[in-house]
């Protein structure tokens, strides 16, 4: 090959993935970028082809898990016999595990819908000679590599920074000629790092500066710089990290009712719009629903009526909106009343109410003390009033006997709750306290936009309006139990609510 | 059919195409794997999108079938279909699947059997909803080709010179 001339059009390329769809993705952009690409879906086979061709391939492209052996071990098993350069994809971009590939000798580790931009840039890791001189564990090489940036870059950068740190300072410039060797930030230095800064946090007069920091961390070899430039770069790591585990990285400490809501009101929310139905039989794609689909997203579960669930869609019926608008407040409050006795609370009176489902992102799939909604479930139903649903508008296909939640706008909420109180019977299921909306613990809403927050807390307004009117009830403990098995997902976000110091009656 | 005009069907394709990012069932890692669709291969976004479906569709097989085993315990090979699912997901831009799989993932990894549970019906439910939706966007490019090919012989009128 013309290795000479036009090196990266003639980069070889060994791309392992396991997964077929990502390894497709991946050849086709690499050829693209004009490299030449042998794919292979074991991490073995990809082993065996680069044994016995060894100086043919300029660059191995590989996948972190996989199922024979995952991307660390070939990596190792690639470093004992050649020094060719690899590159790591993964899903998984926590700053452990791009530690750990940079540790185990990658050139670099992307995140796993790899980019064209980045895939044309191979060609220059395949030139570079591989430094070894990174010690595995230094906070250095973890920022180059979540930022991925060359570290020549980084070190300009770096000086730039120190430059501006140093400024007032004026015996910097000719200390910094001797201070110009590389300091490697291990392990234990980072952490007297740490706990000299922890120190200062406790003190709240002192202010965080390279100065002080070198003081309590004691190290001869430091020096403000040195200090400077890892306090910059660290508080830079922390904000980086709050962002990402803001959108993907999940906490593992947190429970799993915390976790998917980043995720969800990322991709659910949009913001502004409100979410209209209108079926459009003839075009095929019935609902262009969305449309504010609230922080807390709302899902209305219209249930019985399976001839319109055979239509698959159905637009909200303007009449019945009306209607339930033009209910007043008051008046449906005294005719709901007298139907109110605890006698008449089991499953009878609970069929003919409406059903409302209250879909809080986060709170899908929280405990495990209920059973699994099973798609059987859903027929028991059966006789309820009609809403005004549309699940997604798909025709019937292979996993179709799960029925699509579809959000409702506020407003349309808004008006069923004021208008239907044994809804909210439904909905709270329990003996509420009157403090109800205290039950929502701080720790809950933190994750949800202040957008959110205010929704909330006007559901939770309109909820206690009703609340109160039913604590004078007294539910038997045998209602209370069909009230949960009516609606997991709603039983379930109760059940978050009780506390343990309200008693269940 | 034919002669419904290439315009109207490219418009209506992006309608559709646009609702789908509206909601958030696709991201911009689609528009990437149509851009890697060119003359040297023309049907790459369907083939790999078939692909995902087959993929997908037998992840879903198996994770329904470790769930359904009552002395089910294997938590770890679920954990490994579901990293499967998520990077074949966002490798396409099915944003919403992916989403659902994090979610799954993490109530396999707390061994929490019920939550697996809903997180597959989701699952399901997502994944159905996006291949159908993308079954009908291929259905109209197929149709947009079409149309685009007709050529109409143009229309001769009668001579009548007076």
């Amino acid at each position: 090959m013309d290795n000479n001339n036009n090196f990266q059009s003639s980069l070889r390329v060994l791309a392992v993935d396991d997964n077929i769809v990502c390894l497709e993705m991946l050849v086709v952009g690499l050829q693209q970028c004009g490299y030449e690409v042998t794919a292979k879906t074991g991490a073995l086979e990809a082993l065996a082809i680069l044994k016995e061709n060894k100086d043919y391939f300029d660059i191995v492209v590989t996948d972190v898990t996989m199922p024979d052996i995952d991307g660390f071990k070939l990596l190792e098993l690639i470093r004992l016999e050649t020094d060719i350069p690899v590159i790591m994809i993964s899903t998984n971009i926590d700053p452990q595990t791009v530690v750990k590939g940079v540790k185990h000798g990658a050139q670099d580790y992307l995140a796993k819908p790899v980019k064209v931009e980045d895939l044309r840039k191979l060609w220059e890791y395949a030139t570079k000679k591989p430094e070894y001189d990174h010690t595995p564990s230094s906070i250095e090489t973890r920022e180059t590599v979540v930022q991925s940036l060359s570290p020549e870059d980084y070190k300009e950068r770096d000086m730039e920074k120190e430059d501006e740190i140093s400024r007032s300072d004026q015996i910097t410039s000719s200390r910094k000629k001797h201070t110009k060797k590389r300091i490697t930030w291990t392990r234990q230095l980072h952490k007297k790092f740490l706990d000299a800064i922890q120190q200062l946090q406790v003190d709240l007069h002192s202010k965080i500066i390279p100065t002080k920091i070198l003081e309590i961390m004691d190290e001869p070899d430091l020096t403000r710089e040195n200090v400077g430039s890892h306090l910059q770069k660290y508080r830079k790591m922390l904000a980086k990290q709050r962002k990402t585990l803001g959108q993907d990285i999940i906490d593992t400490n947190r429970t799993m009712e915390h976790l998917p809501d980043a995720d969800f009101t990322a991709s659910t929310i949009i913001p502004g719009r409100p979410i209209i139905t209108r079926s459009n039989s003839g075009g095929g794609y019935g609902i262009s629903n969305a449309g504010q689909m609230n922080p807390i997203s709302r899902y209305l579960m219209k249930t019985g009526m399976s001839d319109s669930f055979s239509a698959n869609t159905k637009p909200l019926n303007n009449n019945d909106l009306q209607f339930q608008h033009n209910l007043l407040h008051s008046q449906v409050m005294n005719q709901m009343q007298p139907a109110m006795p605890s006698s008449l609370l089991g499953n009878d009176y609970m069929a003919n109410s409406t059903q409302i489902r209250c879909f809080m992102p986060g709170y899908r799939y929280l405990n495990s003390s209920f059973p699994p909604p099973t798609s059987g479930n859903l027929g028991q139903h059966h006789s309820h009033p009609v809403l005004g649903i549309a699940p997604y508008s798909q025709s019937p296909g292979a996993f179709c006997n799960v029925y699509s939640p579809y959000q409702i706008s506020k407003g349309f909420l808004n008006q069923v709750l004021n208008s239907q109180p044994d809804l909210l019977l439904e909905q709270v299921g329990c003996p509420l306290p009157g403090n109800f909306s205290g039950h929502f613990d701080a720790a809950n809403m933190t994750n949800f936009g202040d957008e959110a927050k205010s929704e909330m807390n006007e559901c939770l307004g309109n909820m206690q309006i009703f609340s109160n009117e039913l604590i004078g009830e007294n539910f038997s403990s045998d209602n209370q139990h069909d009230f949960f098995k009516q609606d997991d997902d709603l039983s379930a976000i109760l059940n978050e609510f009780r506390t343990p110091s309200v008693p269940p009656l | 059919m034919l002669g419904f005009g290439a315009e109207r069907l490219r418009a209506y394709m992006n309608r559709l195409l646009a609702l789908l990012f509206h909601q958030g069932v696709l991201d911009e890692q689609f528009l990437q794997l149509q851009q890697l669709q060119d003359e040297s291969s023309p049907n790459f976004v369907s083939e790999v999108v078939n692909i995902y479906f087959h993929e997908s569709e037998k992840l879903l097989r198996n994770l329904r079938g470790l769930l359904l085993d009552r002395e089910f315990s294997d938590f770890k090979k679920m954990g490994s279909h579901l990293n499967q699912f998520m990077g074949s997901s966002s490798s396409i831009g099915a944003q919403r699947v992916r989403n659902v799989c994090v979610a799954f993932r993490a109530a396999s990894e707390q061994s929490n059997r019920a939550g697996c549970m809903r997180a597959l019906e989701l699952l399901e439910c997502e994944y159905c909803y996006l291949k159908n939706k993308l079954h009908e966007l291929f259905q109209i490019e197929q149709q947009r080709i079409l149309a685009a090919a007709v050529r109409y012989p143009p229309v001769q009128h009668p001579i009548n010179n007076p």
